[in-house]
């Protein structure tokens, strides 16, 4: 008996001593504030201990985008360190490209402030606050995807392919994460903004969203993005949308139908069946409202045999079969990254300017 | 031979070659497989793993003979010292040294040299759970090494370690303009090369041999 209490004895000691090592070069090694972070020139803020850049942001209200909760892998939260100047970590080359590096972009949750640091980040996001939205309807449009509908301040305005953030709650963390959806509404109409939410099981932002009922409070801020509709009706429109990315092409229609009509504007949809497709009439209605528009919706997985009697095969098969530039256009797609991967050669062969290409992959 | 007259210098190059720990043992193949991609990557986690592996080695070695092993404690009051049963916590204790010491090495570097953090600082974490290090801590005691053949080995098999990773990632190099099956694509055509590698390494064989 005293040899087992003894040996155990002797182990955990062991242990304690190296979790002592471990807390006491933590003390001695971590840089303690406090420093001072300068953001835009304008605003000085303390900071008291060794985080990274994104939660000291969050916690001072400051809300850059960011998708992933801190981790590294959607490369919204875009900030330019002026100082100190350090190289990128391996997880932010993926997301940088070498000129936006060169510029001294970072991923701001991947910067860990242990010294004073001054950082510029776009006017937008220093004005962007906290609002609260009231759910007015949660409806399942296909499988797994609702159409989420709330009612927001009627100060709140935003562009057509712009996104949202909403604060979701972390039974981790008390102060929740957020998650980025695109707004799916007319950015004409105050007070109501719509977003299409795809379920991810084991998720944490798509099943509470899921989840909420009518008069539900919720808490976002926004709007974000840089996408915004050219709009010259000489320049021309391509949007393709796959799955659940159809929401923010939605208020480009919106946007299009209302200020630029007479654009050429194409519009192509790719699900795998009849019952994913969704917003079908909505989308209909506003293409009709473009004399020059046209609406394609293709179905990668119907049955042969089905009633179905549009394209049929992925939907970059049907912008490649149906799709000619008739002078200048302006691209959008947003949907898996296979599917713009794919369209990538469609665009290239038919001498799409890349920079009038704007792409959001999920 | 008694492993206690082999000559540090023998079970370093023993360890590089005839006993490479990953092409003889097998050991520490999920980071080989995963970062034998790039040769960028490939070096950093090499270089890695030889460091973590040659410091732990020397510091387990310290904590076995001096703590855990039969008989260290002898000097404990009443005769307990030659009682107590610890040598069975040998791998747990090992796991959490090597864990420890990576932490604090990352610390280390992250606050005295911000460019070795920049480009090691990924792949430490990763060594904590790398089978290769624990390996070698494991084999060192079964050999009963003594401290400076134990450096040696640790070093040796992390050099050799290194040196599988790097010809793994020049070998990958040039898989990826050939025409590979595709379901062995990726991981299936890796391990396949790996075979055959180790295969090559067994023409080492007659130069040193250590067990």
């Amino acid at each position: 008996m005293t040899t087992l209490l003894v040996s155990l004895l002797v182990f955990l000691l062991l242990m304690e001593l190296l979790v002592a090592g471990i807390l006491l070069a933590r003390r001695l090694l971590s840089p303690r504030g406090p420093f001072r972070l300068t953001i835009n020139d304008t605003r000085e803020e303390t900071l008291d201990e060794s985080d990274t850049l994104m939660n000291h942001l969050y916690a001072r209200g400051v809300f850059i985008p960011s998708s992933c909760g801190g981790r590294g892998t959607c490369g919204l939260c875009r900030v330019r360190v002026e100082e100190p100047r350090q190289p990128c970590t391996p997880v932010e080359e993926d997301h940088l490209s070498p000129a936006q590096r060169a510029a001294g972009f970072r991923l701001a949750c991947q910067v860990k402030v242990q010294s004073d640091l001054v950082i510029r980040v776009p006017d937008e996001i220093l004005d962007a606050r906290e609002r609260e939205a009231t759910v007015v309807s949660n409806t399942v449009v296909a499988p797994g995807i609702t159409h989420l509908v709330l009612a927001v301040p009627d100060d709140f305005t935003f562009h057509a392919g712009q996104y949202v953030q909403l604060r979701i709650p972390d039974p981790e963390g008390a102060e929740g994460v957020f998650r980025a959806y695109s707004i799916a509404s007319d950015p004409a109409i105050r007070g109501t903004l719509e977003l299409a939410v795809k379920l991810v099981p084991g998720g944490l932002g798509s099943p509470w969203l899921h989840a909420r009922r009518p008069g539900d409070v919720l808490a976002f801020t926004g709007p974000y993005g840089e996408w915004r509709l050219d709009p010259d009706p000489a320049v021309g429109l391509l949007l393709v949308g796959g799955g659940v990315g159809l929401t923010p092409l939605r208020a480009i229609l919106h946007e299009a139908a209302a200020r630029c009509p007479d654009k050429p504007v194409h519009f192509f949809f790719g699900a795998r069946t009849g019952d994913d497709l969704f917003w079908r009439d909505t989308l209909d209605a506003l293409a009709a409202r473009l004399p020059r528009g046209s609406a394609t919706f293709a179905l990668s997985h119907e049955p042969t045999g089905s009633p179905w009697t549009g394209a049929r095969g992925f939907v970059h098969e049907a912008v490649d079969a149906a799709w000619e530039p008739e002078g200048p256009v302006q691209v959008f797609l947003c949907g898996p990254p296979p599917m713009i991967d794919a369209l990538r050669p469609v665009l290239d062969d038919r001498g799409v300017d890349p920079a009038s290409v704007f792409t959001d992959a999920f | 031979m008694n492993p206690g007259d082999i000559s540090p210098v023998t079970i370093l190059i023993a360890a590089i070659f005839t006993n490479n720990i990953l092409l003889s043992h097998y050991l520490g193949m999920c980071s080989f497989i995963a970062l034998s991609r790039r040769l960028d990557t490939a070096v950093g986690m090499g270089l890695a793993v030889t460091f973590v592996s040659t410091f732990t080695t020397a510091l387990n070695w310290v904590i076995y003979h001096r703590v855990l092993a039969r008989g260290a404690l002898s000097w404990l009051p009443g005769g307990l010292g030659d009682r107590v049963q610890l040598e069975i916590f040998a791998l747990i204790v090992f796991i959490a040294v090597i864990a420890a010491f990576v932490q604090v090495v990352e610390m280390i570097l992250e606050r005295f040299s911000p460019a070795m953090h920049q480009a090691l600082g990924l792949f430490l974490p990763l060594i904590t759970v790398n089978c290769a290090i624990l390996g070698v801590a494991l084999f060192m005691v079964i050999r009963g090494y003594g401290f400076f053949q134990a450096v040696a080995y640790g070093f040796g098999s992390g050099l050799g370690w290194l040196l599988a990773v790097l010809l793994m990632a020049g070998l990958r190099r040039r898989l990826r303009f050939s025409t590979v099956p595709r379901g062995l694509e990726g991981v299936g055509i890796t391990l396949i090369v790996t075979g055959i590698m180790a295969m090559a390494f067994m023409a080492f064989a007659g130069m040193v041999r250590i067990q």
